[in-house]
């Protein structure tokens, strides 16, 4: 009777032992995977303040009446078609985004109107930092990280007899990185 | 010679778990029946169990250089480094698989799971869904977050790759976001 006293009490301590040693013989490790990514400033593009104006003109006449970059209106050819006064400004954007990335910036020909005739706008030309001409409706333009201003110039052709008026319209101008 | 049985036990307590424990009972109590035995032998066997550890700090999970839009999008990494993306956002470079290795016991099943936080950084958080993994040893790949088994090699090794979905926001700020998965792995 002693001795099944001392057995079972054996037994009780070894099952004990045993317990906590499976319990700590295998255990987990974890380990972090870090994870990234880089999400570069989104372009921000507005060319709602300054319009591309071409001033007054002579619409007897066929030609191309062109303004510069630099608001300098010139009768590229035909005409004559200018006529003093009205308001000449080349088309404004300002454009900001990743400083060292490279944007193509479109810019679609158009036509303005005066709800009886319709101009076309098109060969256009753009200055600004970083700026590239790729052809007239494009430009690769390399970012400098600062909101900088880009004038747009082009050309707009007179067919000739168009009626009198004030003519509107809008062109696109899209922004995309490379 | 009951204290000579007694002390088998002890030695093969601090050795094994539980079912050696047993085996070691049997003979205990085997041993004080023959208490006038002059000599026997008792064979102990013992496995024990050994740590198993993962290290997934030399390749992180990156999804590189990404153009956000004012859509939102997604950039998918999988385990192989493609990548792919959608909606708004549209990856550029970098990108890259995480890599996870593990050590363990020789040709031991093994449990892997994961903890997915977001990326955080100068905008608001993006989002990590449909996490992929693929193992080495052939058992994946396995998707989605929960348990995952997988196989050690015979030499206790295997190792992982690691992909998963980007959710990028609309007009998302800016900048480098940074998040972590945690991996843990276990003997099942």
């Amino acid at each position: 009777m002693k001795i099944n006293k001392f057995l079972m009490a054996t037994a009780a301590v070894a099952v004990f032992t045993a317990g906590v040693l499976s319990y700590t013989a295998a255990y987990a490790i974890d380990s972090d995977l870090d994870v990234e990514a880089y999400v570069v400033e989104a372009i921000t593009l507005d060319c709602d303040d300054v319009s591309l104006n071409f001033g007054n003109l002579n619409g007897a006449n066929a030609g191309v009446v062109r303004v510069s970059t630099a608001d300098a209106r010139t009768q590229f050819s035909g005409g004559p078609n200018l006529i003093a006064g009205g308001t000449v400004t080349a088309g404004e954007c300002t454009m900001d985004g990743e400083s060292g990335l490279i944007v193509d910036l479109q810019i679609d020909d158009t036509t303005i109107g005066n709800g009886t005739d319709t101009m076309a706008v098109a060969n256009y030309t753009l200055a600004g930092v970083g700026a590239a001409t790729v052809d007239a409706n494009n430009y690769d333009i390399t970012l400098d990280g600062v909101l900088n201003t880009y004038t747009i110039g082009g050309d707009l052709t007179l067919v000739g007899g168009e009626s009198a008026g004030n003519y509107t319209g809008t062109t696109t101008v899209t922004a995309l990185y490379q | 010679m009951i204290f000579q049985a007694r002390s088998v036990i002890k030695f093969k307590a601090t050795l094994a778990f539980v079912s050696l424990c047993i085996f070691g009972l049997t003979m205990a109590g085997f041993g004080i029946y023959k208490a006038n035995a002059s000599t026997s032998q008792l064979t102990v066997d013992a496995t024990v169990v050994g740590t198993i550890l993962i290290d997934c700090t030399t390749q992180e999970l990156n999804f590189g250089t990404i153009i956000p839009s004012g859509v939102a999008g997604t950039v998918q990494v999988d385990t192989a480094n493609g990548v792919s993306d959608s909606g708004g956002a549209t990856y550029v470079s970098g990108a890259a698989s995480g890599a996870c290795a593990v050590e363990g016991n020789a040709s031991a099943p093994y449990e892997i799971d994961y903890v997915v936080s977001n990326l955080t950084g100068p905008g608001v958080d993006m989002t990590l869904t449909d996490l992929v993994s693929d193992n080495a040893n052939g058992q994946g790949p396995f998707f989605g977050l929960g348990t995952h088994t997988a196989n050690l090699d015979g030499a206790g090794e295997d190792a992982f790759t690691i992909g998963a979905t980007l959710n990028v926001g609309a007009n998302q700020a800016g900048g480098n976001y940074t998040g972590t998965i945690e991996v843990t792995v276990d003997y099942p």
